[in-house]
């Protein structure tokens, strides 16, 4: 029989009984309707976390302690370890300017800085934002996610500057978020009060009340605001400084108790500093330079190849659900070619009587479950499609209250297309294949009789 | 029998049937050869066999033993596919329920044998609609078998069985669910079928409708044959 014919009978047999397709492609359509909108999620969100790392060039950045990280150790990381028995006889190295320009002069290194970043609030008018400030060298201004899409760079270490995202703009009430550009913000930050820790340590003994703290007002201009791309996935608004401006603020730089109790022993220099490479390929080598100098280093890249495991597994679970509804599918169009082969085994009998092979009437059948599959799989990613524009749209409605910029949570690049129709197929046919035997082993003159 | 080159010969043919602990002997030990191009009616009274040999004849079942041969064909020889190709080339099929499928149009009825063969469509209508033309139903092409009466749907399955140009025609009770006019015109219709040059067996229980058509029969009787020879010798009819 031509492939033609074959397509043609096919899908003609399946019209006959339109409830039923009809019902059957339904059960497909959801399952993988379901596989999509699953599985574009998960890949969704590790787009996200793959343009962040790639946008703000996290894969060429090192983080450089005194001590090793706790969170390192959590994660299974491979960072060098203290050994438990010297740990009194190690002599830690401060991590001193002297240090880092050291470290800023390993070949293929950006910039060395110390990491200076602690909550702020930051507000014009009535408006207020809270925020999480970053101090950043002024050799990041050849690195694109830094360069302010409206306005200027920082012009010295010094400037009482800041970029903020457009989103922040907007929630501190520039509209549009490129009119923040010039004005002056108040940005707050927690710094210790003095009087009150000297009236705490004579009370001491009678319990403190309240933390010695105080909120300090800096009025800041807005040197630029940044480009949209890097600012989401961060979980909270981002605001930058000037290194050396930042260091002259005073401020306290924990954002949670957990900030304290992970904080390495006083070596007399900074707790952390960032490097920032210039390129990829330098990593390796900047790494052991800065280990044999008796440093602790870690990679964001370590932390995305964990991240990767995490997301891994996360497709996998999403991969699981969506199959599962994917097989209940399937199920339905083995039952529905069952009922079909059993309801036109005189009809087989007629083909076997004319001169039809065993394998014509498996190919008819299977093509009938291969086309179920197919049409139900076409419609499936289409309203699955649907669906993930739907949440989207939901998602983006619930930020812009925010005044959070949208989010692409849902992300179904061609190959995971391919994928699924490929799988949608595959587990047609799969499911079409015994009916199909089972129809082809027949006897003619049995399936003749059949009524 | 006359000492002619056979056309279908059957040697030694048996089919037997179990039904649950019983064994039912549809053909026992039949021996028959029939020469080519005859009409051949096949008579006997209900369950002596006459539908079995048919579909032994038709590769639609495998005689229990024997051995069955219809001009080159070695048909207890053949595997599942090759039976199939048989059926395709040998042999066609008629039937009492006319057994069309219901989906399809006249036209697409008498494509069918064509369709399997794997030839094209502008080539099968063509053929279809000669071969329905052929058997009165020019203006029915396109009517769907429950919008036909019994015998033109008759008329629609001797247009399938003789679409692929078939040497042997074989006929279960062809005219048994049509009225007497109409099983007469059908009659007439495998008479014509036979003079163009084709062996036409027909399965009957009642020879008085193919007296004037068939000019052998065969009798059977429990499954064995009790009588085959030239329909004006044999004593169905007595002059």
């Amino acid at each position: 029989m031509q492939l033609s014919d074959l397509f043609r009978l096919a899908a003609g047999n399946l019209l006959r009984n339109r409830a039923r397709s009809a019902l059957t492609l339904v059960g497909v359509a959801v399952g993988v309707a379901a596989l999509f909108a699953l599985l574009s999620y998960g890949t969704g969100l590790q787009r996200l976390a793959d343009d962040e790392f790639t946008t703000l060039e996290l894969y060429n950045t090192l983080r450089v302690t005194t001590t090793p990280n706790p969170v390192d150790s959590f994660m299974d990381v491979s960072v060098r370890t203290l050994d438990p028995a010297r740990t009194d006889t190690i002599d830690l190295v401060p991590l001193t300017d002297s240090v880092l320009a050291e470290i800023a002069a390993l070949p293929g290194v950006l910039a060395a800085y110390p990491e200076i970043a602690f909550p702020v609030r930051v507000r014009v008018g009535d408006r207020e934002v809270f925020a999480g400030a970053e101090a950043i060298p002024m050799a990041f201004r050849t690195i694109p996610a830094y360069q302010p899409a409206t306005g200027s760079f920082f012009e010295t270490p010094g400037d009482s500057a800041v970029l903020i995202p457009p989103s922040m703009a907007e929630r501190l009430g520039f509209e549009p978020a490129e009119s923040a550009v010039g004005q002056t913000v108040t940005v707050i930050t927690a710094t210790l009060d003095y009087a009150k820790l000297q009236q705490a340590m004579f009370s001491f003994g009678l319990g403190m009340r309240t933390l010695p703290l105080k909120q300090q007002p800096h009025l800041l201009r807005v040197a630029g605001v940044l480009p949209e791309e890097g600012q989401a996935l961060s979980g909270f608004v981002r605001l930058l400084v000037p290194l050396d401006f930042a260091a002259s603020l005073q401020k306290v730089t924990f954002f949670s108790t957990l900030d304290l109790v992970t904080r390495g022993d006083d070596t007399g220099g900074y707790t952390a500093a960032r490097v920032q490479l210039r390129d990829e390929d330098d990593y390796a080598a900047v790494k052991t330079a800065i280990e044999r100098q008796g440093l602790f280093s870690t990679g964001f890249r370590d932390q995305f190849v964990q991240l990767e495991r995490l997301f891994a597994i996360l497709n996998g679970t999403l991969a699981i659900v969506g199959l599962i509804a994917l097989l209940v599918a399937t199920i339905g169009i083995a039952n529905t070619m069952m009922m079909n082969v059993m309801e036109r085994t005189c009809e087989i009998g007629v083909m076997k009587a004319v001169g039809g092979e065993d394998a014509d009437v498996q190919r008819l059948f299977v093509v009938e479950s291969l086309l179920l599959g197919a049409v139900g799989g076409v419609f499936g990613l289409a309203f699955g499609w649907l669906v993930t524009e739907a949440l989207e749209a939901g998602v983006a409605v619930y930020l812009a209250r925010l005044n959070v910029p949208p989010v692409d949570l849902f992300y179904a690049p061609p190959y995971l297309i391919a994928a699924i129709i490929a799988i949608t197929l595959f587990v047609s046919v799969l499911a079409g294949f015994l009916p199909a035997r089972r129809a082809a082993r027949v006897e003619p003159i049995e399936a003749l009789r059949h009524v | 029998m006359p000492a002619l080159p056979a056309f279908i010969r059957l040697v030694g043919v048996s089919r037997t049937y179990r039904r649950g602990p019983n064994a039912v002997h549809a053909l026992h030990g039949v021996d028959l050869a029939l020469p080519p191009h005859t009409f051949t009616a096949v008579v006997g009274r209900s369950g002596s066999g006459k539908s079995t040999l048919m579909h032994v004849l038709a590769a639609m079942e495998q005689p229990t033993e024997g051995r069955i041969t219809v001009g080159p064909w070695a048909v207890t020889d053949l595997g599942r596919t090759e039976r199939a190709r048989y059926r395709r080339e040998m042999v066609g099929m008629i039937f009492q329920q006319f057994n069309l499928v219901p989906s399809m149009t006249a036209l697409g009825n008498v494509e069918l044998p064509l369709m399997l063969a794997g030839i094209g469509s502008a080539e099968r209508r063509k053929r279809a609609e000669a071969v329905l033309a052929q058997v009165g139903l020019a203006d029915r092409l396109t009517h769907r078998p429950d919008e036909l009466s019994g015998g033109e749907q008759q008329r629609v399955a001797v247009a399938r069985a003789l679409i692929h140009d078939p040497p042997l025609l074989l006929a279960d009770e062809p005219t048994g669910n049509l009225d007497s006019q109409t099983a007469a015109e059908i009659v007439d219709l495998l008479r014509t079928i036979h003079r163009a040059g084709r062996s036409v067996l027909v399965v009957t229980h009642n020879l008085a409708e193919f007296r004037d058509a068939a000019e052998w029969v065969v009798r059977l009787e429990d499954g064995q044959v009790a009588e085959a020879g030239a329909l004006a010798d044999s004593s169905l009819f007595p002059a």
